[in-house]
């Protein structure tokens, strides 16, 4: 698996913990990034049809919402995919850690 | 402005339209109340960003739609890009360079031809060339737009890109 782009991975991140729609996702991408991505609909709906397409979100119609908005959540594989991304920002995160503290030592 | 974004959803292609197209406009319209509550400089941002993402959005779909695969075009929407995709082979740049080395060949020769012609009479066609040599200059031409056309399907097959997009992602479930 290749690595994800920053805006791929913030979108994964935000489904990580439950289930939104379009606008939401928008929202909360632009908050957990601290307002430094702020994807356009055009650009979100594009990620968000290349994933349904490889299956690593799942889309529904949320009943909770007053207009039934259609909703999108992880699937097993998109969880996978997320935990193995995590996986390899933290290994990449101990080396440069590593590496940094033999440069200043 | 509703009314520039509904247009600008049916650039999509329809079935792309047929999935999305409602629920996107849903999505801008709340965008839109929410920019416009962060004042004018907001909602200008908003509008340009909403309007240049769904040009691109659109373009890209077309394209996809088209030959199946994502752009090549190294644009700032390649970014979202997650997996390797239909890239030219090294053998392109070498055969686009010699259709151009041509196409400068013959605008030069096509050039001085016309020089020719205006200051003397028109010649025909035997004047210039011998029949062997126009045989010969016609062999040739065939046998490199043969080339040409061999050297264009071998840079197909060896991008493996009909293979990539044969391939299945990700396992069934």
């Amino acid at each position: 698996m290749e690595p994800l782009t920053e805006p791929v991975l913030l979108i994964l991140l935000s489904l990580a913990d439950q289930p939104r729609h379009g606008y939401s996702i928008l929202k909360d991408v632009s908050d957990i990034s601290d307002g430094r991505v702020n994807l356009s609909t055009g650009t979100l709906y594009g990620a968000l049809r290349r994933l349904l397409e490889d299956r690593w979100i799942e889309r529904f119609a949320d009943e909770d919402s007053s207009r039934g908005k259609q909703s999108y959540r992880l699937t097993q594989v998109g969880h996978r995919n997320l935990q193995t991304e995590v996986s390899r920002m933290k290994k990449l995160t101990r080396l440069a850690r590593r590496r940094v503290a033999t440069e200043e030592a | 402005m509703t009314s520039l974004y509904r247009y600008l959803l049916q650039l999509y292609p329809a079935a792309y339209q047929g999935d999305f197209s409602e629920e996107m406009l849903d999505v801008l319209q709340e965008a839109a109340t929410a920019a416009t509550k962060q004042g004018h400089l907001a909602t200008l941002k908003f509008h340009f960003r909403e309007t240049t993402g769904l040009l691109v959005g659109s373009i890209d779909e077309r394209l996809r739609f088209l030959f199946g695969t994502y752009p090549v075009l190294p644009l700032p929407w390649r970014r979202f890009a997650m997996r390797s995709d239909f890239r030219f082979p090294k053998a392109v740049a070498p055969l686009m360079a010699l259709v151009f080395a041509l196409v400068l060949f013959t605008i030069m020769r096509a050039s001085s031809l016309a020089v020719k012609v205006t200051s003397t009479h028109i010649p025909s066609t035997g004047e210039y060339f011998s029949l062997p040599l126009s045989v010969g200059l016609w062999l040739s031409l065939a046998y490199a737009l043969g080339a040409a056309v061999w050297l264009i399907l071998h840079s197909m097959h060896r991008s493996g890109s009909q293979r990539l997009s044969d391939a299945d992602t990700w396992p069934q479930k």
